[in-house]
C-alpha cells in the first residue's frame, strides 16, 4: 500500500463513517447498501436454484433416456444386422438393445389419449433406463411373455391419470398410424406398474415387451437400437466415432442432442433471470450515484481545502470511488456471504421444504447447488456496476478547483 | 537572503459585462525568508486574489510566479497540489476545519497528505498543539471548541509542514477583536521563534501594523507604504 493510498483509505473510511450525520445521505447510501444486498443475495440464490432444478431435469432425463439411440427404421435389414454387430463389437457400450417406438391410442372406457408406446426387451432395458426409482409398485414388465396372460404394459403417471387408471387396471392399445380397410391393430394391456418421473414428457409415455409390440405392429424388425455407455465420460468421443462411421440412412443422437431444445430453453432463462435480477443492483447503482453526489455536494468545500493543503485532484477522486466501494462493496460481500451460507446449508444439510412437496414434485426440498462461476459471474457483474456508479461522483471531485470549492462553504 | 516568493509582471483581469476589470496589473514583489508582510487594500481590490494566486490556489493572466526559485506559472494541478504541500500554509477567514476530524487529526492533516505515518504526523501534531496552548483540545471536535481555538488550530495546520511562506487572509476578519488580538500575537510568536515567513493581508490599519512590511493594492497596483 502506498504512503499516499492510506491517506486516502483514511479520508474515506471516516466519510463513510460520518455520513449518519446527513440523514438524507445516510437514507439513500443504506437503501443502497440494501439494494446491492439483495441484488446479490437475489441473483445468487435465483441462479443457484436453477442449477437445482436443472440438475434434477438433468438426472431425470439421464436416468429416463438411452446414452445413444441409433435410427434404424428406414435403412436395410442387412445395414441394421451389420450395426447391431459392430455395436456389440464396441466394449464401450454396456447395453445395445433393440426397441420400437410407436404413437398410438390408449383407450379405457370413456377416456382415450395419444402417447408414445415403447417395445422393449425387460431384461435388457433395466441397463439403459432407470425406472425403479419411479415405479410405484417396483414391478417391471416380465422378461418372458410366455409367463403373462394379458400383455403387460407400464404406464406414466400423468397417462394413468388422465385415463383414470391404475396399476392392475385394463386398457386398449390402438395403433392408428397402421389402420389399414379391414384391420384395425390393438391388444389389451394389464397395467403392470405406473411411474412418476416428475418430468411432463416421460410421465406421458408407456412401456411394453418388444414383442407384444411386434406382434401389434405385425414387424419382425426393431426401429431402434439404444445403448447405454459403460462410462458417460466416453459419450463425447464415442458420439464422435459413430457419426463418423454410420451409414447415411442411418440417423443417430446422444441424450444431450435429443433434449437439446429443452436444455437450451433452460439455459437462456437462467440468463434471462441473471439479466433480470441484475436492475435490482442498477437501480442501486443509481442510488449509489445520487447518494455520492450530495455527500459530494455537501463535502465539496472540504475537498477545496484538502486541496488546499496539497491533495491532488487525482486523490479526490480516489477518495469518491473508494467511498463509492465502501458502500455498494458492503452490499455486495454480505449479500455474497449471506447467501453462500443460506444456499451452502441447503444444498448439503437441506432445511427449506418446496411448496407442494410430494403432491407436485417428489422431493421434498428446494434444490441448491451453487456453482463457483455463477458466484464469480454475479460478483463480477455487481463490481462493474457499482465501478461505473463510483466512478461519476469520482470524476465529479476531479475537477473541483479548490478555490471555487472553498467559496461554497461561505 | 533566500527568496521565497517573487513575481514578474503579474496580472489578473475579470470581465463584468462590457466592463473589464484590472485587479493586478504588472505586480512585481519579492519575499524573502523571515519577512513579516502585510498587504493593505480597500475591499474588492484584489488582495485575496492575489494571495491566492501567489498560494497557487489561483492563476494569472500574465506574468510570472517564482517560488522557492520555481517558476510555477504553468504547473498543472497536480504539480501545483505538490508544491501548495512542501512550500505554502493557508490561514483563511472561516477556520475551515473538517468537521469529521478531531483537532487533532485536522492539524496532522497536511502530513498524512504528503504521506507521513499516522502515528508521526499525530505525534507531530501534538507537539504543535502543545506550542500552541490547545493540546487539551487535541481530541475534540472542531464544534466543541471556540472561534480562537479554532483559529489557532488552523494555524498549527498551516505551520505543521513547516512551509516556506504561511499565506493568511483575513485571519481575525471572523473573530472578536480580543481573540483577534491573541491571533495576532501568536503570529509575532511564531515570527520570532521560528523566523516564519508570513504574508497578511487585511482591510485593518491595527492588524498591519504587526508586519514589518507594509504593501498597500489599488487600481492593480502595488505601492510600498
Amino acid at each position: 500500500m502506498s504512503k499516499n493510498t492510506k491517506f486516502i483509505n483514511f479520508i474515506a473510511r471516516r466519510y463513510f463513517s460520518s455520513r449518519k450525520k446527513v440523514k438524507m445521505i445516510s437514507t439513500t447510501s443504506m437503501i443502497t447498501i440494501i439494494g446491492t444486498f439483495l441484488g446479490t443475495f437475489a441473483i445468487i440464490a435465483s441462479l443457484s436454484v436453477m442449477n437445482g432444478f436443472r440438475d434434477m431435469i438433468f438426472t431425470r432425463t439421464q436416468d429416463m433416456s438411452p446414452d445413444m439411440t441409433f435410427y434404424v427404421k428406414n435403412s436395410a435389414v442387412e445395414d441394421r444386422n451389420e450395426l447391431i454387430k459392430d455395436l456389440n463389437k464396441d466394449l464401450r457400450f454396456k447395453t445395445v438393445t433393440p426397441s420400437i417406438e410407436r404413437k398410438m391410442l390408449l383407450s379405457s372406457g370413456n377416456y382415450q389419449q395419444l402417447a408414445f408406446v415403447k417395445g422393449i426387451q425387460p431384461d435388457e432395458y433395466q441397463d439403459i433406463v432407470k425406472l425403479s426409482p419411479y415405479l410405484q409398485e417396483d414391478e417391471f414388465l416380465t422378461d418372458d411373455i410366455g409367463q403373462t396372460g394379458f400383455p403387460e404394459i407400464i404406464l406414466g403417471i400423468s397417462l394413468a391419470h388422465k385415463l383414470g387408471l391404475e396399476t392392475g387396471d385394463t386398457l386398449d392399445l390402438i395403433s392408428m398410424l397402421d389402420i389399414d380397410s379391414y384391420n384395425v391393430p390393438s391388444m389389451k394391456c394389464i397395467i403392470k406398474d405406473v411411474f412418476n418421473a416428475t418430468v411432463f414428457d416421460f410421465d406421458y409415455r408407456a412401456y411394453i415387451h418388444i414383442l407384444d409390440m411386434k406382434y401389434l405392429l405385425d414387424e419382425p424388425n426393431a426401429h431402434l437400437f439404444e445403448a447405454e455407455l459403460h462410462s458417460p465420460k466416453d459419450l463425447s468421443e464415442v458420439n464422435k466415432y459413430w457419426k463418423a462411421n454410420l451409414p447415411d440412412d442411418i440417423r443417430m443422437a446422444t441424450w444431450w442432442e435429443e433434449h437439446l431444445d429443452l436444455f437450451s430453453a433452460m439455459q437462456i432463462e437462467k440468463l434471462a433471470t441473471f439479466l433480470v435480477l441484475s436492475l435490482i443492483v442498477i437501480i442501486a447503482g443509481f442510488n449509489l450515484i445520487s447518494s455520492m453526489i450530495m455527500l459530494l455536494l455537501e463535502k465539496k468545500w472540504e475537498i477545496g481545502i484538502l486541496q488546499s493543503m496539497g491533495c491532488a485532484p487525482g486523490d479526490a477522486h480516489r477518495i469518491y470511488f473508494r467511498l463509492g466501494w465502501y458502500t455498494g462493496g458492503i452490499g455486495m460481500l454480505s449479500g455474497t456471504i449471506f447467501s453462500l451460507l443460506i444456499l451452502l446449508i441447503q444444498q448439503y444439510f437441506p432445511f427449506i421444504v418446496m411448496p407442494g412437496a410430494n403432491e407436485v414434485y417428489i422431493f421434498k426440498y428446494v434444490p441448491v447447488i451453487v456453482t463457483f462461476w455463477d458466484v464469480l459471474a454475479t460478483v463480477a457483474m455487481v463490481s462493474i456496476l457499482i465501478t461505473f456508479s463510483s466512478l461519476i461522483p469520482a470524476r465529479r471531485a476531479n475537477k473541483i478547483k479548490p478555490l471555487e470549492a472553498i467559496k461554497t462553504k461561505n | 537572503m533566500k527568496t521565497i516568493i517573487e513575481t514578474k509582471d503579474l496580472s489578473k483581469s475579470y470581465v463584468s459585462g462590457a466592463q473589464t476589470l484590472n485587479v493586478l496589473d504588472g505586480i512585481n514583489i519579492k519575499i524573502e525568508q523571515g519577512d513579516f508582510i502585510s498587504l493593505m487594500g480597500p475591499s474588492g481590490c484584489g488582495k485575496s486574489t492575489f494571495l491566492n494566486i501567489i498560494g497557487t490556489m489561483d492563476s494569472a493572466d500574465s506574468g510570472e510566479l517564482w517560488i522557492a526559485g520555481q517558476n510555477v506559472s504553468r504547473l498543472p494541478e497536480n504539480q501545483l497540489a505538490k508544491f501548495r504541500q512542501r512550500h505554502i500554509g493557508f490561514v483563511f477567514q472561516f477556520h475551515y476545519l473538517l468537521p469529521e476530524f478531531s483537532i487533532l487529526e485536522n492539524v496532522a492533516m497536511p502530513l498524512m497528505i504528503k504521506g507521513d505515518k499516522k502515528s508521526l504526523a499525530l505525534s507531530k501534531a501534538n507537539e504543535l498543539l502543545d506550542y500552541l496552548g490547545l493540546v487539551d483540545r487535541g481530541h475534540h471536535y472542531p464544534a466543541e471548541i471556540s472561534g480562537g481555538e479554532k483559529q489557532r488550530a488552523v494555524i498549527g495546520r498551516a505551520l505543521i509542514n513547516e512551509p516556506d511562506i504561511l499565506l493568511a487572509d483575513e485571519p481575525t476578519g471572523n473573530l472578536d477583536r480580543e481573540t483577534g488580538e491573541k491571533v495576532l500575537e501568536l503570529f509575532q510568536k511564531i515570527q520570532k521563534d521560528l523566523n516564519q515567513t508570513f504574508f497578511l493581508v487585511t482591510h485593518d490599519e491595527d492588524i498591519a501594523k504587526i508586519a514589518v512590511i507594509n504593501y498597500y493594492l489599488d487600481k492593480g497596483k502595488l505601492f510600498k507604504r
